[in-house]
């Protein structure tokens, strides 16, 4: 297994933990919780703090001045498919997210049945969004395993 | 010459190398170019374009 396909591995594992650290403070019983300010901005550190560390962790543990660690074409040509899906992924995401805010303000009040959750609250939101980022974070590295494994 | 010595000579990793070998991976015309000179053959001895793809 090449040093990158480590790294995805690494990264994929890394994200999922992030988002369920992220679950664990956001949610109780599959519901958002109304976090306190000072609690979201800590979390929302920590998880800034998590992120990065993972982001290195490969680096530092991989061999030093081995030829492994260079990236060569067909690395960068599988890194910039996973990019192009991974900005495809945050399009959808964010257009998902506007077009439930709208069905939300729309139907809401005229259909009280449907059953659309709330994002308009802050912690909700910002759960959503870090969702988003991490969920495509993990369509990337998705992609790269698919390339390098096929 | 090993996988790891062809990589090396052409800048190319050992798993580029299987990839190409297991038509997984279709090289850049550099990468070709430079794979064709580490065997000493003309570029088409080593690599043939299937246009059925």
């Amino acid at each position: 297994m090449s040093q990158h396909e480590t790294t995805a591995w690494w990264g994929l594992g890394s994200g999922i933990l992030i988002w369920l650290f992220l679950l664990m403070r956001f949610t109780d019983a599959g519901t958002i919780v109304d976090l306190p300010p000072a609690y979201a901005v800590e979390t929302y550190v920590q998880m800034i703090v998590l992120w990065i560390l993972a982001s290195v962790v490969p680096a530092v543990l991989a061999p030093k001045h081995s030829q492994r660690t260079d990236k060569d074409e067909r690395d960068r040509a599988i890194d910039a498919l996973g990019d192009r899906l991974e900005g495809y992924v945050v399009v959808i995401a964010i257009n998902a997210l506007v077009v439930h805010a709208l069905a939300r303000a729309t139907y809401t009040d005229r259909i009280p049945s449907v059953p659309i959750p709330d994002l308009g609250s802050t912690p909700a939101l910002i759960f959503a969004l870090l969702t988003t980022l991490l969920l495509a974070d993990a369509v990337k590295q998705a992609v790269v395993l698919w390339q390098y494994r096929r | 010459m090993t996988q790891a010595d062809l990589g090396e000579r052409v800048g190319a990793t050992r798993q580029t190398i299987i990839a190409i070998e297991a038509e997984k991976y279709a090289p850049s015309l550099e990468l070709a170019f430079k794979l064709a000179r580490a065997f000493e053959r003309p570029v088409d001895d080593v690599f043939q374009f299937d246009a059925q793809g």
